[in-house]
């Protein structure tokens, strides 16, 4: 519950109250006034256990205390995602904590929506008006809609989810960017029920269909180390990454071959690489033997129509490209073949099927089964993309996250304009605030409980678990407690009779749950993992704890449980009980765009017109180090931005050089970018290698209305395409600015 | 006595910034703004570099500190010795004695001793998050990457509290610590039995401008088969 709101905090709101500040200035009178939250002795350095939510990978964190003060952020040595590493999105959530424009308590908008006026309330008062919107939006058979944060995964995600709905609301996310969103196509074809998990460290050669593996790729701090791992392990050849990508990406750039392919056409050299290996034979025949399925009917029906020859003539990449790249593929001793969360359905199949025909599941170096995905719950909320149809009365949003993982930019005015009234419930200054009604400021990451779990990518089933590592420094409240505030008085059956819900709770009863279980232990380094990993695969267990209670505070100590028995063979194990392989049967090749257009100048320009501009391809990436989840006002990550190529602080976009040079555009010109429904400018970068007619724009959050650093980023990329249609090649205008 | 050094897998590095996060956050480089980034006024200690390497892609990302050169053109040309080489081989800046002349900014071949334009300023509570160990660096002065000396300095006297000599693992830099790609290994050069040593003597390893005869303790490991 939020705590009671002091007399200096009442003195600095009062001061605000009377007509209405901007949320920036309410910030910096704020926190200009205040002292830190938590001092503990002065000056001792401590090291507290948190968990990072900059994405849903939720490594384990230590924060270095000094005189109760984080001043640092280190990945924690105990945690087996990061194994004391950390990204630079997660050392930089640092900055959230102190953020001089977040939110500092409840606020209630005055005047016009989205214009940014605001009074400060008390928690009990604005706790009135919302329970009073959703009463009305109840009885008026039309029931409150919640966003749900992108980054939840776990106990706590169910429960927000739970108490939503137990109030009569519609419960909306967007599916997270992890190895969960491959499992639809994954059990299709295998017949198993869990997510794919790739053995990156010990494969010999990764082809790659559009993988951030250095990236955001599905665990980014696993993902880098064992791509450092594949590179350069200990006694192992060097591992070679084959990288298919529509931009020269970071994981382009590290790539020993990389082939500029768009989206649109991956699946289709992905089957014409399949149709190589199938007509030359090189498939690993041990598993397709006994396993095979309808691999029969998948090469009578499908591989003719994905000859070298007709992929070549749709994409563009020459046949002798194709034929290689089946046969390297085919003679490497550990070979996977890996695709990108996001990616489309029908590339997801040809991912499989590559692997299933190169023999990778089931083997070091491929795919195998992520433990305990099999029996996770999972969350039953609706698309995000059909909230735009509901109109409803009354939206809660968690935070921004499920807004900006969506692949073209919401226009949120147009998405919440149904809605009586929004309410947000995000720690700061974002998208969210910018067109709610009332603002109900949660804690930030190193102020809250944990309890969750990580993105599937190492071989063992994990929770991130801890306590807060500091107290709130402003006046603020749990994401979960503040739900089961409204339910209460909402008069919720479950709600009414039960302990009040709050993310601590949750945390201590899945502490009580894993203790039941009888296996596993809190998280440890790594001989001591190794150890518990032998003995249970004896048969044995050996407690951490003597008690429930001693076992709680290790778990909270080490910041997580993690149970690192690991069995092999789940894949051969269901092929077995199903009958073999399951393969997906395209049998044309797709309406694909052409494999290149031609650069036209605009309408209106005669022969040298260039200069006005040219029509080219878009193609949209997120940055890795944007934050999809957290904080958009982290100063250190701007500066990140581009980096080696760009200039720090603002968007980019990727052009060829020769494209440029017909457009006389120069590396470093200020260019411009139209769509039908969006213009923006950007910086450009000259990228050898990249598809002639294509433009390739970072997408960075661009908050107008938010923190002082944030509302410098002008023009989001993914505002170009819109929402109703972002499938498909956009076409843009480019012209220099 | 230890002759610090580092090395960099560039086969391993991606480029993913974390070093740079982890030396602004740990040595209290202050925040830059689009203007002064515009400028090229942006303080960074350790940054980004295209790399060409033929063969490749595209340009590494090679990331670029202070090389902590066991003759360092800076320090010959210092007018007030404000920078010197310490006798385990750390390039150090004694920020009260520097006056900002910038010989050593102009002296470096690496460009990596950077001038501080402007005062440093974190606003607000941000202030509260810089670390107590670091000093900070007034206008008008150079400043630049210092291996985190720091942390030696609190390793030495954590040993000496427990009475036992420096372990290998006492002191790493910050960069080195966090490197998700695990590419930065750190260490004494001259312990023939140490990581650091055995990497400094691959068939991959350089070190930048190496005609100049700087002789750099930073050792990159080529990109590449």
């Amino acid at each position: 519950m939020p705590e009671p709101v002091t007399r200096r905090e009442f003195l600095s709101y009062s001061g605000a109250a009377l007509t209405g500040v901007t949320l920036g200035q309410l910030g910096r009178q704020w926190l200009a006034s205040t002292t830190p939250a938590v001092v503990h002795a002065s000056g001792s350095e401590v090291w507290a256990t948190s968990v990072c939510r900059e994405c849903p990978a939720s490594c384990g964190l230590r924060a270095r205390m000094i005189g109760g003060v984080p001043v640092k952020l280190e990945g924690s040595p105990l945690c087996p995602i990061g194994r004391g590493r950390l990204c630079a999105k997660g050392q930089a959530s640092l900055e959230s904590y102190f953020d001089p424009d977040r939110l500092i308590g409840p606020a209630r908008r005055v005047g016009e929506r989205g214009a940014g006026r605001w009074e400060p309330i008390p928690w009990p008062k604005a706790l009135d008006l919302v329970t009073a919107q959703i009463r009305e939006s109840v009885s008026a058979g039309r029931p409150g809609l919640v966003a749900l944060a992108v980054d939840e995964d776990g106990p706590p995600a169910d429960a927000w989810s739970d108490a939503w709905r137990a109030i009569g609301a519609r419960t909306f996310r967007t599916p997270i960017d992890t190895a969960t969103r491959l499992r639809p196509r994954f059990e299709a074809l295998t017949g198993v029920n869990g997510d794919p998990m790739f053995d990156l460290e010990r494969a010999s050669h990764v082809l790659s269909f559009g993988a951030p593996i250095v990236e955001t790729w599905l665990s980014p701090v696993w993902a880098q180390r064992a791509f450092g791992r594949f590179r350069r392990g200990p006694s192992r050849q060097r591992g070679r990454l084959v990288q298919i990508d529509a931009r020269r990406s970071a994981t382009a750039r590290k790539a020993d071959e990389w082939l500029s392919v768009l989206p649109e056409h991956q699946a289709l050299l992905a089957y014409g690489i399949a149709s190589v290996l199938l007509r030359e034979d090189r498939v690993q025949r041990g598993l397709l033997d006994e396993f095979g399925g309808n691999l029969r009917e998948f090469q009578r029906d499908v591989i003719p129509h994905y000859t070298p020859d007709q992929v070549a003539a749709a994409t563009g990449i020459p046949v002798v490209t194709i034929l290689r790249l089946g046969r390297d593929l085919a003679d490497s001793p550990r070979p996977v073949v890996v695709v990108a969360a996001d990616a489309n359905n029908s590339l997801i199949d040809a991912v499989f099927t590559l692997n299933a025909l190169i023999g990778a599941f089931d083997r070091p170096g491929g795919v195998f089964v992520a433990p305990a995905s099999i029996d996770r719950r999972g969350v039953e909320d609706e698309p995000l993309e059909a909230l735009g149809d509901l109109k409803p009365r009354v939206v809660a949003l968690a935070d921004p996250s499920p807004f900006r993982t969506l692949s073209a930019s919401p226009d949120l005015g147009r998405l919440l304009e149904g809605a009586r009234f929004v309410v947000s419930l995000s720690p700061y200054l974002d998208e969210t605030a910018a067109f709610a009604d009332l603002l109900l400021p949660t804690h930030t990451p190193l102020e809250s409980w944990h309890c969750a779990v990580p993105a599937p990518a190492v071989a063992a089933e994990t929770r991130s678990i801890a306590m807060p590592a500091v107290k709130p420094r402003l006046d603020t409240a749990d994401r979960l407690s503040l739900v089961a505030s409204i339910a209460r008085r909402i008069g919720a059956p479950e709600q009414a009779t039960d302990e009040p819900i709050s993310t601590e709770r949750i945390a201590r009863g899945e502490i009580d749950r894993l203790w039941r279980l009888r296996r596993g232990g809190p998280y440890s380094v790594v001989y001591e993992t190794e150890w518990l990993e032998q003995l249970e695969r004896g048969g044995w267990w050996a407690p951490a704890a003597e008690s429930r209670e001693d076992f709680t505070n290790r778990i909270l100590q080490a910041g997580g449980w993690i149970d690192p028995y690991f069995q092999a063979g789940q894949i051969e194990q269901s092929l077995r009980e199903r009958r073999g392989l399951r393969f997906a049967l395209p049998v044309a090749i797709p309406a694909v765009p052409p494999a290149k257009i031609e650069i036209k100048p605009v309408d209106g320009a005669g022969r040298d017109g260039f200069g006005k501009g040219a029509t080219l391809r878009l193609v949209t990436f997120t940055p890795a180090v944007v934050s999809l989840a957290g904080n958009p006002n982290q100063p250190v990550i701007y500066e990140l931005l581009g980096q080696p190529d760009a200039a720090p602080w603002q968007p980019w976009a990727e052009l060829h050089p020769e494209t440029a040079a017909r457009l006389g555009i120069e590396s470093g010109h200020r260019i411009r970018i139209t769509s039908r429904v969006a213009t923006i400018e950007a910086m450009a970068v000259l990228v050898e290698g990249m598809l002639s007619d294509v433009v390739a724009v970072a997408s960075v959050p661009s908050v107008p209305g938010a923190g002082r650093w944030a509302r410098v980023i002008e023009g989001d990329a993914r505002s170009l395409v819109a929402l109703a249609d972002p499938a498909g090649p956009c076409l843009v205008v480019v012209a220099r600015a | 006595m230890p002759r610090w050094g580092l090395v960099i897998d560039l086969d391993r590095c991606t480029g993913c910034q974390a070093c740079v996060v982890a030396c602004k956050h740990e040595n209290n480089v202050p925040f830059s703004t689009p203007a002064e980034a515009t400028h090229g006024r942006l303080l960074t200690w350790i940054h980004l570099v295209p790399a060409e390497t033929p063969g490749r892609v595209g340009p590494s990302a090679l990331p670029l500190m202070c090389q902590h050169c066991d003759r360092p053109p800076c320090t010959d040309v210092c007018p007030t010795s404000a920078t010197y080489l310490s006798p385990e081989g750390i390039v150090a800046q004694v920020y009260p004695r520097c006056i900002g002349c910038r010989y050593c900014t102009n002296a470096c071949p690496y460009s990596v001793k950077v001038f501080n334009w402007s005062s440093p300023e974190w606003p607000g509570a941000m202030a509260e998050m810089r670390n107590p160990d670091v000093s900070l660096r007034p206008k008008g002065i150079v400043e630049k990457c210092t291996f985190c000396h720091h942390r030696l300095m609190l390793a030495r006297e954590r040993a000496r509290d427990e009475g036992r000599d420096l372990a290998p693992d006492d002191y790493v830099p910050a960069c080195v610590q966090t490197c998700p790609a695990e590419a930065m290994t750190f260490g004494d050069l001259d312990d023939p039995h140490g990581a650091v040593a055995a990497l400094a003597n691959n068939p991959r390893a350089f070190r930048l401008m190496e005609e100049l005869g700087t002789k750099p303790k930073v050792i990159y490991l080529r990109e590449g088969e």
